[in-house]
């Protein structure tokens, strides 16, 4: 993997005068993509840039508090961690976008929270010395790139990039749950990842664990819970037939793909399943590397996947010659006309320009 | 040995009131169905699975809930809450179980984990985000094991996974007020 | 005006708390009262002689009587005073029960009180004219709609009585879901043998007028004399001619889902639905057959040897007057494939419905009996029955209990070891409800004689794995969780009221709850009747029940209809409303709110159209009494002078 990507986004950050147009999001990365899962946070901001979405990383975030504080293990540590980013991002744009399920999953607890409690307002206050602003609307992953991207849009620009793969829907605990605080897909039949996926031209089957746990942070605390559970996860997906489990998780993709081997190794499996960010998925689809996607960086290589949809050898030359070269995304197309190519019928003057 | 149920329900009272309020769910509802441990994660290093802990709770016996590995160990995957029929959060419940033992001090034997968190909560109040390295080491040399997933470690740093300077961020002020209003309050 | 007043002590029920002797001192000292007295039980045999004696011998013209609701007896007391020869509603019941000595504790208050609400009630009686019930005259048939085991037992003991009957049904045969099953518990008797007689019996008896194929229309009309409009669809069979001889069905070169058999196997367009459909004659869908969707075929046409097939065939529409009507539309399935999707939502061919497995355990069903994977058509060796899919579930909307799954799955536990020798079934279950005769034995029986492992918990998840279906769930009964590889699940889904349940219901103008099961009258007291009067029910569609029960039920409504219509009329109750005619507008408000369609319109001699309410049907809301405009529609022993006469009483 390389770090082109997290420079180039410092490229295209707007300016801090800059008025935040419709496709403007803040940017909370979260210590997991500015760490060990950097391939999400790089797959993440390639395809945005491709689809014309404009992320800005929220100035000087800090820890949102999941695995330290979940709930309320440390007092109001839970609420009071993600209340400073909330506040931050309240006043740089309407909307964020948390790609990491946890982080996710703790902002929007801690608004619920905030919204709840004057006592945590006042708390929050006291910490930022001004009255907290926290009703910025949080998105993650899955729900961004459906608002931004519509399945028929997609379809034009992936032009069936990925036919022939079968790919498992992996949406973990977080995404969904607690329904009514998430109040995002169904937390018992989650689906919002089919519409876009299908729409590149792969399968997606139903896939019986998609909303199982895979071990969550027990990794390091517990690890046989964090092998038990990931491989069933595995095995059920290995099972049905599928080439790869997607994930809009950094700490599932963890335990799935960087505890493979500890897992075959733990029970004797030769489990041999490659675990793709949804981020990476869809930048496939659109004709983007899959070095650049960071996809050589998962412990499990997916090059047998990439060999049944003809990127055996990987990098730019290869996305040209599979796809129309207009439709790989230049900062000059992406910096001037941010608005045009994500309106669905633009996909065609996206690709003429 | 018979439990004497007219005892428990009551001693257990005061607790199980407490935790119905603090989380919102009533335990009565619970009719033992059993759904929420039959896909629960973490049941297999559970001394209670989820539906026995409801059960611990209908009759009164607290200790027993305070005190379990269910209690330290379960990691809020929420399954069994999204299973109940009766619209349960369970997990909600154990959630706040387990809070009730910290406030009481009752700390058990799974020490890896109360490791990790206190781990976790260093790494953040030094750093403001958590720096990854020092994590790992610091959990290894505490809990002696040090060669604790060393296998990862050249897969880590070939894929370039890992950052060995930590991150900052700018405003500590902010992050060391955090932790004052937090301290200030309760015990962690 | 000459009124008595009694006062009833109802042992200590109102003497405790009332002093009553006091109440019926203050009644006399009331005007117009000539006699008051205290009784201890009035509605009792002395009580009742009392009020008798005192009319008679004081030529009382009015009376009073304080005690309890008239929701308990004034029936009672209207006999006692016409028994007296006073007309019956010359009375008026004062409740210082209920309304009194029930919700006070202090005494004095509570005299007080019981003697104001006296005065109000002598006030009103002042002011009460004579009123007679008329009757009028029924039609003496009844319509019987849905041709289940219910509604089939109903039409049968109807018909026996001499009642002509018609029994519609939607379909194009009678048997409803009892036809559907292998065997019934607890005495495992064939289902078709033990119905098809029946269902003979109804298609052949001289005063069963049988329509398949039908629905009901529209409805209108009151108790005694329903008109209801019936439209018997096209099938493009001639029923006359049909020999049922099936060469039609053999021959038919279009698919078509076969419903009969729940979705096991495939039908074909034109089809009879099973050997024994009553009756024997073919139906053709047009919405799967070739001819109508392509325009081309006609084989059936051609192949048919009575020459039965007519595919100009349309629909015809009947009017008939029927007098009462028995509801046995039945049930049907939950569907629960939305709302489950963790047993795979429908997608699993080997995760089937108990009424699928039914069809093939049925030695005339789709598989001739054999138990077969839909997979693969393997033999399952291990099979896992899971309760109350869509019962006592909360979470998907569904907290009822189905009453028959437990039942049925024992049944077909051991069926299941009766089939396969070699095979083990699994039962999760909640709890046992076996409460009818010989239930609990026959649950017994499952696990002592036929080796089912019964296991006590919900099942979380179901998954296929390696060509087998693994089943997570639990058992509480040993604590933790279990799982199995099972070779077939079978699902003990709950019932659903009909489909179209709740249109019928508003159409006949009846109560439904929130599953479109239609509602009774009275819990306790009033299973088979609801809230319009003539309209009865029978069987699942009021609610889950087993077969018994559903006969039961039929004979229930059976014998209220009999009962209803045995005197050729019916008597009204005279508490209707009355339009003053000379002074009517004819602007209709009333007309617009009468929720029971009870005033016409009536032309006067000189032309001018005015209202004209129809005793018969009016319920005696007073809603039009509301809305007129000059206050010309007025509710007998309602009226508005003696509402206002009270009110002054009680201001004062």
């Amino acid at each position: 993997m390389n770090n082109r990507s997290r420079k180039d986004s410092a490229a295209i950050k707007a300016p801090a005068s800059a008025k935040p147009g419709r496709n403007a999001y803040s940017y909370f990365p979260g210590c997991s993509l500015t760490g060990s899962a950097g391939e999400y946070d790089a797959s993440f901001r390639l395809t945005s840039e491709a689809l014309g979405i404009r992320l800005d990383e929220i100035s000087d975030w800090n820890c949102c508090g999941a695995s330290p504080a979940p709930h309320h293990w440390s007092g109001n540590l839970g609420v009071l961690l993600p209340a400073r980013n909330l506040h931050i991002a309240s006043g740089e744009h309407e909307a964020m976008v948390a790609p990491c399920a946890g982080c996710y999953n703790r902002l929007k607890n801690a608004q619920h929270e905030l919204t709840g409690s004057q006592e945590l307002r006042e708390q929050a206050a006291r910490v930022l010395q001004e009255p907290v602003r926290y009703e910025i609307e949080i998105l993650n992953l899955v729900e961004l790139f459906a608002r931004e991207v519509s399945p028929e849009a997609l379809a034009e620009r992936a032009q069936g990039r990925l036919a022939g793969l079968n790919l498992a829907t992996y949406y973990g605990c977080l995404l969904t749950r607690p329904a009514k605080i998430m109040n995002f897909d169904n937390h018992r039949n989650p689906v919002s990842m089919k519409p876009l996926l299908r729409a590149t031209g792969a399968q997606s089957d139903h896939f019986p664990f998609k909303s199982e746990c895979c071990g969550s942070y027990m990794g390091l605390a517990k690890k046989e819970i964090v092998l038990r559970a990931s491989r069933r996860v595995i095995e059920v997906a290995a099972g049905l037939g599928f080439d790869a489990i997607v994930t809009a998780c950094p700490l599932c993709h963890q335990n799935l793909d960087l505890r493979q081997g500890q897992i075959n190794k733990a029970f004797g499996t030769s489990l041999d399943m490659p675990v793709l960010y949804y981020s990476q998925v869809l930048g496939l689809a659109l004709g983007l590397g899959s070095d650049d996607l960071g996809i050589d960086a998962h412990a499990i290589s997916a090059r047998k996947l990439l060999a049944k949809i003809g990127k055996g050898d990987d990098g730019p030359a290869a996305a040209t010659r599979s796809a129309p070269a207009a439709t790989r995304p230049t900062p000059e197309a992406t910096r001037s006309a941010p608005a045009e190519q994500t309106r669905p019928a633009a996909g065609k003057s996206a690709a003429g320009s | 040995m018979a439990i004497l149920v007219s005892s428990t329900v009551a001693d257990g009272a005061a607790v199980v009131a407490e935790i119905e309020r603090r989380s919102g769910e009533r335990v009565s509802a619970c009719y033992q169905c059993g759904r929420c441990t039959s896909t629960c994660t973490g049941s297999f290093v559970f001394d209670y699975p989820p539906h026995r802990i409801m059960r611990l709770l209908q009759l009164g016996q607290v200790d027993e809930v305070l005190n379990s590995r269910t209690a330290q160990l379960c990691f809020d995957c929420m399954t069994c809450s999204t299973r109940c029929p009766m619209n349960i959060d369970v997990a909600n419940v154990i959630e706040h179980a387990k809070m009730i033992a910290d406030e009481r001090g009752i700390e058990g034997d799974e020490k890896d984990v109360r490791l990790f968190r206190l781990a976790f909560l260093q790494n953040v109040r030094r750093h403001g985000r958590l720096h990854e390295a020092r994590l790992l080491t610091w959990i290894n040399l505490r809990s002696f094991k040090p060669f604790n997933d060393l296998e990862l470690v050249p897969l880590i740093l070939r894929k370039k996974k890992i950052h060995i300077v930590p991150p900052r961020i700018r405003n500590r002020r902010q992050l060391h007020r955090i932790f004052r209003e937090v301290n200030s309050g309760d015990k962690s | 005006m000459r009124i008595g007043v009694f006062v009833c002590q109802c042992g200590t029920n109102i003497a405790g708390t009332v002093a009553t002797d006091k109440v019926a001192e203050a009644a006399l000292a009331m005007r117009d009262v000539l006699h008051a007295e205290t009784l201890q039980y009035t509605c009792s045999d002395p009580g009742q002689r009392a009020i008798i004696d005192a009319v008679q011998k004081k030529g009382l013209t009015r009376v009073v009587i304080a005690a309890c609701s008239p929701r308990m007896h004034e029936t009672t007391f209207r006999r006692t005073i016409g028994q007296a020869g006073m007309n019956a509603y010359m009375m008026e019941m004062v409740n210082i029960r209920e309304h009194c000595s029930w919700i006070h504790s202090d005494i004095d208050t509570a005299t007080d009180k019981a003697i104001d609400l006296v005065q109000k009630g002598v006030a009103r009686v002042r002011r009460q004219v004579p009123l007679y019930s008329t009757t009028v005259p029924v039609t003496r048939r009844v319509l019987v709609i849905g041709g289940g085991v219910a509604g089939i037992q109903a039409a049968l003991d109807i018909a026996d009585s001499g009642l002509p009957v018609t029994l519609v049904e939607r379909g194009p045969t009678i048997g409803g879901n009892m036809a559907r099953l292998d065997k019934t518990f607890p005495t495992l008797d064939c289902s078709s043998c033990i119905l098809t007689p029946r269902m003979v019996e109804a298609k052949q008896h001289e005063n069963i007028s049988l329509m398949v194929n039908t629905e009901i229309e529209q409805v209108r009309g009151y108790i005694g004399n329903f008109e209801v409009d019936v439209r018997k669809k096209a099938t493009c069979v001639i029923e006359d001619k049909c020999t049922g001889c099936m060469i039609c069905q053999e021959k038919c070169p279009g698919k078509a889902p076969d419903e009969f058999n729940a979705g096991v196997g495939q039908s074909k367009a034109i089809s009879i639905p099973f050997p024994q459909a009553v009756p024997l004659v073919a139906a053709l869908r047009k919405e799967h057959c070739r001819r109508f969707i392509k325009g081309k075929c006609g084989v059936c046409k051609k192949v048919c040897p009575a020459d039965a097939v007519d595919y100009e065939q349309e629909d015809e529409i009947t009017t008939e007057m029927f007098g009462a009507v028995v509801v046995a539309t039945g049930y049907e399935l939950y569907d629960w494939r939305e709302a489950y999707p963790d047993y795979g939502g429908g997608q699993y061919p080997d995760v089937v419905t108990s009424l699928q497995y039914e069809r093939m355990l049925s030695a005339s069903g789709p598989t001739a009996g054999h138990v077969q994977r839909p997979s693969d058509g393997a033999e399952p060796k291990q099979v896992v029955f899971v309760s109350c899919v869509g019962s006592r579930d909360e979470s998907v909307g569904r907290p009822l209990c189905c009453s028959v799954g437990c039942m049925y799955i024992a049944k077909q536990a051991i069926l299941t070891k009766e089939h396969i020798p070699d095979s083990q079934s699994y039962v999760f279950y909640i709890d046992i409800r076996a409460t009818g005769k010989g239930y609990e034995e026959f649950t017994r029986r499952a696990q002592k004689e036929f080796g089912a492992i019964y296991l006590r918990g919900r099942v979380g998840k179901i998954y296929p794995s390696n060509g087998q279906l693994v089943v997570m769930g639990t058992d509480t009964l040993s604590g933790g969780p279990v799982e199995i590889e099972a070779d077939l699940v079978v699902l003990a889904t709950g019932f659903a009221a009909a489909r179209g349940a709740g249109e019928l219901a508003r159409k006949l103008n009846i109560s439904y709850d929130q599953y479109e099961f239609l509602s009774e009258s009275h819990p306790k007291l009033r299973p088979v009747e609801t809230t319009t009067g003539g309209i009865f029910l029978a069987g699942a569609c009021q609610a889950p029940k087993d077969i018994p029960d559903s006969v039961a039920q039929a004979g229930a409504a059976a014998a209220k209809v009999i009962g209803l219509l045995s005197r050729g009329e019916i008597e009204t109750s005279p508490m209707v409303a009355a339009v003053d005619q000379l002074r009517c507008i004819g602007c209709f408000k009333c007309r617009d709110v009468c929720s029971y369609n009870a005033i016409e319109a009536l032309e006067l001699r000189d032309g001018r159209q005015v209202a004209k309410v129809i005793d018969s049907l009016c319920q005696g809301c007073g809603v039009c009494n509301v809305a007129c405009p000059p206050s010309v529609v007025s509710l007998k022993g309602y009226t508005d002078n003696q509402l206002i006469a009270e009110t002054m009483e009680l201001l004062r």
